[in-house]
Formats: C-alpha cells, structure tokens, sequence
C-alpha cells in the first residue's frame, strides 16, 4: 500500500475530533520512515510498503486514537451543553421579562408560583449536572459524564416543559397577555436551546462505547 | 519483543524518552529501537495514541515547530511528567527487583 493511500484509508477512519494533526503527524512520520528504508537499500515503493506496515493496520490505529480522544469530545460536548442550557435562559427569563405584563402578585394563584419556581429550579439544575458533568469529564470520568449530561438534558426539557406551562397560566389569568409576540420569540429561541443541548447529548453518547 | 507485551509499558518507555529530548513521534519510535538495539517491535501507530493520552493526563505538552523543512508536532514532558517518570520507574524498579527476587 502506498502512503497516500493509507492515509486516505485512516483519513476515512479517524474520528474528527483529531483528524487534522493526527494526518498532519502520520504523513510526515511515514515519509520519514520511507526515506530511511529507500537509503538502506529499498527501491521506493517496497520502502513505501515497509513504512506503512510498520505503522499498523488503519483501522486498529483509528481505533485507538478514537478510543484515547472520545472523553475530549465528552468534554466539548458538555461545554456544548452548558451553552444550550444558556441559550435557555432567553426563552425562559429574557422573552418573558419583556412580553408578560406583571402578574397580579397579591392574588396570584399558588400554582402559578409554583409553576414559576419549578421552571428555574429544574433549569438551575440542569445547569449544575452539566457544569458537574464537566467537571467530572475533566477528572478523567467521561462514562459517567455522559450519564450525567443526559440528566442535565431531561432536567432541562423538564423546564421547558414547566415554562410553557408557567406561560399558559399566566395567560389565563393575567389579562392582556400579547401571547402571539410572546410565541413568536420564545418558541424558536426555545427550539434552538433545546437542539443545542440534544445535539451535545447526542455527541456524547456516540462516543460512549470508545469510553473505557 | 512482542507487540502486547510492549503495550503494558508504553507509556513509560515515552516519557523516559521524552525526558532525554522532546521529539516528535517518528523520532521517538527511531530512539526507543536504536536504544532497545532493535529489540522492540512495536507498531509504530500505536505511539500516538499513547502520545494523546499521556498529553491528556497532562504529563506531556506539544507544540508544532518546522524540523528539517517539515512541520512537526514536537513532544515534551511536562513537569508533571517528570514527577510520573519518577514514581512510574520506582514502581517499576519495585516490580523487576520482586521478579528477580523469585527467578533468583
């Protein structure tokens, strides 16, 4: 097999997390090894043969640098995570603070307060399991990070869950609610969050069986 | 030496070599056979993922410099590298001196 075409093979195999600097190390490595052969003796295509047998089968290679770079993408996928549960904070305090009149709060009903605390209690929680799912990918624990960061996700749809509901209570029973505005903004920032924080999940546990 | 037996010890064998000269990884493979007098036949892929996971853990660093005209990743061991060196060639010294203790 020639270089070119073993590093088209790994190429194909590598994770993308690392792909670039491994194939920026590999090529040089296998040119190096080749020049060695070829000024030992070899004509340059069994030089180019040797070099790239004793570098290993691609696919076993590409494994096990998958394997030693998967908790750098649960890590990165947990600061992706953090900032969807951010990004949350728009739909669930910025679009409100501005749409919603004040609730009438000598009166309010006990289930809208309720409601309105739940909402930030599971998103303050879902904040803190994906800062602890960080933290714990940092300290060479990525299974359990992973885990960790798919609580952080359900804690978080849990307060968007509660949010709407918060918003239909309130336009229940808050006169003069502009529900169409309200809509508008915090349902496409919601979705966003919400795809940002699934999409980083998601990446994750993809790489859950490279973990060891 | 066989490949899997090398495995167990890969680690150790690049940070001792990494603590001599930083270097990048064609020229760590070349190192550990010129010093192992052609005894360890390991599959030159394998350094770099033991490379990451060592860079991982913190114990070696990187960088990109131009060797010879070409771009390189060059490898070097990180002070907490050295203090691993240390404790990793006591438990090994330990380990060898038991074996020998036994075979003696």
């Amino acid at each position: 097999m020639t270089i070119d075409a073993y590093l088209g093979e790994l190429r194909d195999r590598l994770p993308n997390t690392r792909r670039r600097r491994v194939l920026h190390e590999v090529g040089p490595h296998l040119r190096d090894a080749a020049a060695a052969l070829e000024h030992g003796g070899l004509a340059p295509d069994v030089a180019e043969a040797k070099a790239v047998a004793a570098f290993g089968p691609a696919d076993v290679v590409a494994e096990e640098i998958a394997r030693e770079v998967a908790p750098i993408a649960v890590r990165r996928a947990a600061v992706l995570v953090m900032v969807g549960l951010g990004v949350l904070v728009v739909p669930l305090y910025g679009i409100p603070q501005n749409f919603l009149p004040p609730a009438p709060w000598d009166e309010r009903s006990a289930h809208l307060g309720a409601l309105l605390l739940a909402t930030f209690a599971a998103w303050a929680l879902s904040l803190g399991l994906a800062v602890s799912a960080a933290a714990v990918s940092l300290a060479s624990r990525p299974r359990l990070a992973v885990g960790v960061l798919g609580i952080a996700a359900v804690a978080g749809l849990a307060s968007i869950g509660a949010a709407v509901a918060t918003i239909v209570v309130w336009w229940l029973e808050v006169p003069h609610v502009p529900i169409g505005s309200l809509v508008a903004f915090s349902v496409p920032a919601t979705l966003v969050a919400a795809a940002i924080v699934l999409a980083g999940v998601g990446w994750a546990r993809d790489k859950r069986p490279l973990l060891t | 030496m066989r490949g899997e037996v090398m495995k167990g010890h890969v680690d150790l064998l690049l940070l001792r070599t990494l603590h001599r000269s930083p270097s990048h990884g064609y020229g760590i493979v070349e190192s550990l056979r010129e010093r192992s007098e052609g005894a360890f036949h390991l599959a030159e892929g394998t350094v770099y993922p033991a490379l990451y996971r060592l860079e991982r853990q913190g114990l070696v660093a990187s960088s990109r410099r131009t060797v010879d005209g070409r771009r390189r990743r060059i490898y070097r061991l990180t002070t907490a590298g050295v203090a691993a060196l240390a404790e990793r060639r006591r438990r090994w010294a330990a380990f060898t001196g038991a074996v020998e203790s036994i075979l003696a």
